[in-house]
């Protein structure tokens, strides 16, 4: 069993409830779907692989006004300029909430990776995605973000 | 006498947050750390009364490290912060002696809350 436009449904929840939590307001999903192709990323990505009875990857890619609100909402600044570091940090840490929340669809043991996180150019990112991946556009104060998800169970089928 | 805080994560933003959000309790935050080993360099240097710990870092797993720190100090109260949580990772490190255990994302309440109880209050 892999992830599906339908089990998206519950990244979808958790994301909205923690994302209002953590930032005091909440985002707008587009509709998920199949991605059958390499990616075409923003200017920063994050990839989190995960492994044990489910494995695969989560990506996320954005751009730098994204991770920059992101990065005052979970500081609960104001204005203020938001270093490279931060950004590049920010990203690996939007990964890695995304990769725990879609775990939390399989019942089962998974271990993730450390982040990690590219900033700046590649055109396409070979991840190491399952084909195909399902992919959720955000909308969150006026900037957009992907997240794609690409996991197997690959628990032993019983009987 | 406050209590001392160490945290543990790789992530600078987490870090600098978690100070943040704990800056209005009785806690003193007097030690922060960006990988494993160096928590455990710290811990030994700073014996704190608390301990937030991620899970997933680099050099070296939360989970080493929360054994290795309660080698060193058993009463550490020592509050556990991962991005994957289920039912055996958590009896796991309830059996290591993780105090808390908080999923990330996390809320500012979320941390406070677990500082205040590992503080005894």
């Amino acid at each position: 069993m892999g992830f599906n436009p339908e089990s998206i449904n519950l990244v979808k929840v958790a994301l909205a409830e923690h994302w209002q939590a953590m930032t005091g307001t909440s985002p707008e999903f587009g509709a998920p779907y199949e991605h059958f192709s390499d990616l075409i990323v923003q200017d920063y990505t994050g990839i989190v692989g995960l492994s044990g009875n489910a494995g695969g990857c989560v990506l996320v890619t954005c751009d730098r006004p994204f991770l920059e609100n992101m990065v005052r909402g979970v500081l609960q600044e104001g204005e203020g300029a938001v270093g490279e570091d931060d950004v590049l940090d920010m990203v690996g840490e939007f990964a890695n909430m995304v990769a725990g929340v879609a775990c939390s669809a399989f019942d089962s043991i998974v271990h993730l990776s450390v982040p990690v996180v590219i900033g700046g150019q590649p055109d396409i990112v070979r991840p190491p995605l399952p084909i195909p991946a399902v992919l959720l556009p955000i909308t969150w104060q006026g900037e957009s973000a992907i997240v794609a998800v690409g996991i197997e169970n690959r628990t032993p089928a019983s009987g | 006498m406050s209590k001392t805080l160490m945290i543990v994560d790789d992530s600078s933003i987490v870090r600098r947050a978690i100070e943040k959000y704990v800056s209005e309790l009785d806690v003193t935050v007097v030690a922060s750390a960006g990988d494993g080993r160096d928590a455990i360099e710290k811990f030994s240097e700073f014996l704190p009364d608390i301990v937030t710990l991620d899970m997933t870092m680099p050099e070296m797993e939360g989970t080493e490290v929360l054994t290795r720190i309660r080698a060193v100090r058993p009463d550490v109260a020592v509050i556990v912060i991962t991005a994957v949580q289920n039912e055996s990772l958590t009896m796991e490190l309830m059996t290591q002696g993780a105090q808390d255990i908080i999923k990330k994302p996390f809320t500012p309440d979320q941390i406070k809350d677990a500082v205040r109880r590992a503080a005894g209050g």
